[in-house]
Protein backbone atom coordinates (compact mmCIF):
# COMPACT_ATOMS: atom_id res chain seq x y z
CA UNK A 1 0.00 0.00 0.00
CA UNK A 2 1.46 3.33 -0.85
CA UNK A 3 1.90 5.93 1.64
CA UNK A 4 0.25 9.03 0.86
CA UNK A 5 1.71 10.71 4.42
CA UNK A 6 -1.71 11.54 5.17
CA UNK A 7 -2.50 12.27 8.34
CA UNK A 8 1.19 12.79 9.04
CA UNK A 9 1.47 16.65 8.80
CA UNK A 10 -0.42 19.26 10.18
CA UNK A 11 -2.96 21.04 7.82
CA UNK A 12 -1.24 24.11 7.57
CA UNK A 13 1.99 22.63 7.07
CA UNK A 14 3.95 23.44 4.20
CA UNK A 15 4.20 20.09 3.13
CA UNK A 16 5.49 20.08 -0.05
CA UNK A 17 8.20 22.77 0.82
CA UNK A 18 8.88 20.08 3.42
CA UNK A 19 9.36 17.07 0.74
CA UNK A 20 11.12 19.00 -1.86
CA UNK A 21 13.76 20.02 1.01
CA UNK A 22 14.17 16.39 2.23
CA UNK A 23 13.95 15.15 -1.38
CA UNK A 24 17.01 17.87 -1.69
CA UNK A 25 19.29 16.15 0.59
CA UNK A 26 19.34 19.27 2.40
CA UNK A 27 17.87 18.08 5.76
CA UNK A 28 19.25 20.51 8.67
CA UNK A 29 19.27 23.55 6.88
CA UNK A 30 17.36 25.91 8.40
CA UNK A 31 18.46 29.63 7.74
CA UNK A 32 19.93 31.27 4.58
CA UNK A 33 23.34 33.17 7.00
CA UNK A 34 24.63 33.77 9.98
CA UNK A 35 24.19 35.69 13.15
CA UNK A 36 25.52 39.15 13.45
CA UNK A 37 24.56 41.73 15.74
CA UNK A 38 25.92 45.62 15.91
CA UNK A 39 25.01 48.29 18.78
CA UNK A 40 26.12 51.59 19.55
CA UNK A 41 26.13 52.63 23.40
CA UNK A 42 25.56 56.12 23.82
CA UNK A 43 25.25 57.96 27.15
CA UNK A 44 23.36 60.97 26.44
CA UNK A 45 24.60 64.33 26.96
CA UNK A 46 27.81 63.16 28.23
CA UNK A 47 30.88 65.73 28.12
CA UNK A 48 34.00 64.27 27.56
CA UNK A 49 36.86 66.87 27.83
CA UNK A 50 34.59 70.14 26.57
CA UNK A 51 33.49 67.98 23.71
CA UNK A 52 29.77 67.08 23.10
CA UNK A 53 28.85 63.76 20.88
CA UNK A 54 26.51 64.97 18.43
CA UNK A 55 24.88 63.12 15.98
CA UNK A 56 26.36 62.93 12.43
CA UNK A 57 23.04 64.72 10.93
CA UNK A 58 24.36 67.73 13.47
CA UNK A 59 27.53 67.60 12.35
CA UNK A 60 26.83 67.81 9.01
CA UNK A 61 24.21 71.13 9.72
CA UNK A 62 26.62 72.86 11.64
CA UNK A 63 29.29 72.14 8.72
CA UNK A 64 26.55 74.11 6.53
CA UNK A 65 26.24 77.00 8.55
CA UNK B 1 21.36 17.55 30.09
CA UNK B 2 24.78 18.80 28.70
CA UNK B 3 25.19 21.31 26.37
CA UNK B 4 27.64 21.98 24.49
CA UNK B 5 30.24 25.23 24.83
CA UNK B 6 30.05 27.79 22.98
CA UNK B 7 33.52 29.09 21.91
CA UNK B 8 34.70 32.68 21.40
CA UNK B 9 36.89 35.43 20.91
CA UNK B 10 37.39 38.96 21.90
CA UNK B 11 39.20 41.96 19.72
CA UNK B 12 39.15 45.18 20.50
CA UNK B 13 39.40 47.76 17.49
CA UNK B 14 38.66 51.64 16.83
CA UNK B 15 35.53 50.95 14.59
CA UNK B 16 33.27 47.92 14.04
CA UNK B 17 29.80 46.81 11.72
CA UNK B 18 28.99 43.25 11.32
CA UNK B 19 26.99 42.62 7.92
CA UNK B 20 23.98 40.72 6.51
CA UNK B 21 26.76 37.75 4.93
CA UNK B 22 28.27 37.22 8.78
CA UNK B 23 31.33 39.19 8.63
CA UNK B 24 32.43 41.63 10.78
CA UNK B 25 34.30 44.70 9.37
CA UNK B 26 36.88 46.03 11.74
CA UNK B 27 39.11 49.59 11.44
CA UNK B 28 42.16 49.54 13.96
CA UNK B 29 42.30 46.34 15.30
CA UNK B 30 44.52 45.02 18.27
CA UNK B 31 45.34 48.11 20.30
CA UNK B 32 45.82 47.53 23.91
CA UNK B 33 46.85 50.91 25.04
CA UNK B 34 44.93 54.15 24.94
CA UNK B 35 44.53 57.76 26.50
CA UNK B 36 41.59 59.24 28.49
CA UNK B 37 38.90 60.23 27.28
CA UNK B 38 39.53 57.18 25.88
CA UNK B 39 38.95 57.90 21.78
CA UNK B 40 35.44 55.86 20.56
CA UNK B 41 36.28 52.29 20.09
CA UNK B 42 34.85 49.24 19.67
CA UNK B 43 34.46 45.69 21.18
CA UNK B 44 33.83 42.68 19.07
CA UNK B 45 33.38 39.13 19.78
CA UNK B 46 33.10 36.26 17.60
CA UNK B 47 31.98 33.17 18.64
CA UNK B 48 31.72 29.96 17.35
CA UNK B 49 28.09 28.09 17.96
CA UNK B 50 27.97 24.41 18.30
CA UNK B 51 26.24 22.52 15.48
CA UNK B 52 23.18 20.96 18.27
CA UNK B 53 22.81 25.02 19.61
CA UNK B 54 21.52 26.08 16.47
CA UNK B 55 18.28 27.88 16.71
CA UNK B 56 18.90 28.82 20.31
CA UNK B 57 19.18 32.31 21.47
CA UNK B 58 21.86 32.85 23.49
CA UNK B 59 22.36 35.79 25.62
CA UNK B 60 25.21 37.84 25.21
CA UNK B 61 26.73 40.54 27.76
CA UNK B 62 29.94 42.71 27.83
CA UNK B 63 30.82 44.69 30.56
CA UNK B 64 33.82 47.33 31.46
CA UNK B 65 35.31 46.13 34.24
CA UNK B 66 38.23 47.71 36.26
CA UNK B 67 41.94 46.02 37.53
CA UNK B 68 39.50 44.97 40.85
CA UNK B 69 36.82 43.72 39.20
CA UNK B 70 34.33 46.36 39.42
CA UNK B 71 31.55 47.30 37.32
CA UNK B 72 33.02 50.80 35.28
CA UNK B 73 30.10 53.26 35.81
CA UNK B 74 30.38 56.84 34.11
CA UNK B 75 28.13 60.09 35.86
CA UNK B 76 26.14 61.39 33.08
CA UNK B 77 24.13 64.36 33.89
CA UNK B 78 20.96 61.61 33.77
CA UNK B 79 22.58 59.97 36.74
CA UNK B 80 25.48 56.86 36.70
CA UNK B 81 25.45 54.61 33.46
CA UNK B 82 26.98 51.01 33.12
CA UNK B 83 29.36 50.75 30.47
CA UNK B 84 27.54 47.18 29.54
CA UNK B 85 25.79 46.04 26.80
CA UNK B 86 23.27 42.67 26.10
CA UNK B 87 22.12 41.06 23.38
CA UNK B 88 20.85 37.69 21.76
CA UNK B 89 22.39 35.59 19.04
CA UNK B 90 20.95 32.77 17.45
CA UNK B 91 23.03 30.82 14.97
CA UNK B 92 21.30 29.16 11.64
CA UNK B 93 22.62 26.52 9.94
CA UNK B 94 23.06 27.82 6.02
CA UNK B 95 23.39 25.75 3.47
CA UNK B 96 25.89 24.28 1.98
CA UNK B 97 27.24 23.22 5.65
CA UNK B 98 28.69 19.86 6.49
CA UNK B 99 26.61 18.60 9.69
CA UNK B 100 28.08 19.47 12.99
CA UNK B 101 29.99 22.56 11.73
CA UNK B 102 30.66 25.22 14.35
CA UNK B 103 28.34 28.19 13.48
CA UNK B 104 29.33 31.62 13.62
CA UNK B 105 28.03 34.57 15.37
CA UNK B 106 29.00 37.93 16.31
CA UNK B 107 28.43 40.73 18.21
CA UNK B 108 29.44 44.17 17.93
CA UNK B 109 29.30 47.06 20.51
CA UNK B 110 30.69 50.55 19.58
CA UNK B 111 31.70 52.70 22.35
CA UNK B 112 31.48 56.58 22.81
CA UNK B 113 34.44 58.18 24.34
CA UNK B 114 35.18 58.00 27.71
CA UNK B 115 36.22 60.04 30.44
CA UNK B 116 38.27 56.73 32.23
CA UNK B 117 40.67 57.79 34.92
CA UNK B 118 44.37 55.94 34.00
CA UNK B 119 44.51 52.18 34.59
CA UNK B 120 43.85 48.88 33.81
CA UNK B 121 40.20 47.75 32.47
CA UNK B 122 38.50 44.39 31.01
CA UNK B 123 36.10 44.14 28.63
CA UNK B 124 34.08 41.03 30.13
CA UNK B 125 32.02 39.05 27.67
CA UNK B 126 29.47 36.28 29.26
CA UNK B 127 28.24 33.64 26.89
CA UNK B 128 26.61 30.68 27.64
CA UNK B 129 27.85 29.84 30.86
CA UNK B 130 31.48 30.94 29.82
CA UNK B 131 33.31 33.97 30.42
CA UNK B 132 36.47 35.78 28.66
CA UNK B 133 38.19 39.22 29.30
CA UNK B 134 40.30 41.56 27.12
CA UNK B 135 42.38 43.89 28.48
CA UNK B 136 43.60 47.34 27.87
CA UNK B 137 45.41 50.32 29.73
CA UNK B 138 44.62 53.86 30.10
CA UNK B 139 47.49 56.09 30.74
CA UNK B 140 48.20 59.03 32.43
CA UNK B 141 48.62 62.24 30.54
CA UNK B 142 52.09 63.01 29.57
Amino acid sequence: MEDTGEGFYEDDEPVEKIRATFDAGVKGVTGPRTSGQTQYLIIPDLVVDEFVLTTSDEVTRAARC
Amino acid sequence: MMVSPVLAKLILCDHAVTDPAGKVHMLGAGWSLTSSPTPPHAVVALMKIPWDRADQKIEVSLALLTADGEEVVVQSPTGPVPIAAHAEVQARRPPGLAPGSPLDASFALNVQPLPLPPGRYHWRLQVAGGMLTESFEVRHAS
